[in-house]
């Protein structure tokens, strides 16, 4: 299954990315960025829109350009490319809103068996990790990339 | 060579273009906030995957 989303750019070590989102209110600038945690070997994903003029960036924009989806997809590309580079990492996401966290659990949800399949997922609710479990209500996530196995 | 097209097209790890224009961010955090938030939910949950090997899969 390909998902349908947008052209990646990263910087060369692969922990900062942009997209151009195009829809119904127009072009945005996406950033995704892989931040260094107070433990080792896990990162924050941090997503949000920069402004074309000021070159600012923010987190808490709702932009509702009608392209959630393509966006989403996009994210879960560049985690793909992240955990890639960086295997022995674990990645930690929460939306800087609890919609926005509602999206993330939603995006997992719906592509629960194709990320399942590469990435153990964990979720955290009540300040307690435990293995995610499909439809439940989570305040955060954290995915690391399964080991290939050879046989 | 179909296999191998098909394989190329369900590749998971997308292609991307490399711009050294971001290379600028390596060593600055943006969304700083966000950052913080995350690290200060972190003291009060943990993250026993990392910090005890006994849960490991």
């Amino acid at each position: 299954m390909k998902l349908d989303r947008y052209e990646l750019t990263a910087g060369y070590n692969l922990t900062t990315f942009e997209f151009l989102s195009e829809g119904r209110r127009g072009r945005f600038i996406k950033v995704i960025q892989f931040q260094k945690m107070n433990i080792d070997n896990l990162y924050n994903l941090a997503f949000g829109d920069k402004n074309k003029i000021t070159g600012e960036l923010e987190d808490k924009i709702v932009t509702d350009n009608g392209d959630s989806e393509k966006v989403l997809a996009t994210v879960v590309a560049a985690l793909y490319a992240f955990a890639d580079r960086y295997p022995d990492t674990w990645v930690y996401a929460t939306g800087s809103t609890s919609a926005r966290t509602r999206l993330y659990r939603m995006g997992i949800n719906k592509y629960f068996d194709i990320v399942s399949a590469d990435f153990e997922i964990m979720g955290e609710s009540q300040n307690e990790w435990e293995w995610y479990e499909f439809g439940k209500d989570y305040q955060a996530f954290a995915v690391h990339k399964k080991k290939a196995k050879f046989e | 060579m179909m296999k191998s097209l098909l394989e190329i097209n369900e590749k998971k790890i997308p292609a991307i273009k490399l711009s050294s224009s971001l290379n600028k961010y390596d060593n600055i955090v943006l969304f700083p906030d966000k950052l913080t938030k995350a690290n200060e939910q972190l003291k009060k949950s943990g993250f026993p995957m990392l910090l005890d090997k006994k849960h490991s899969r």
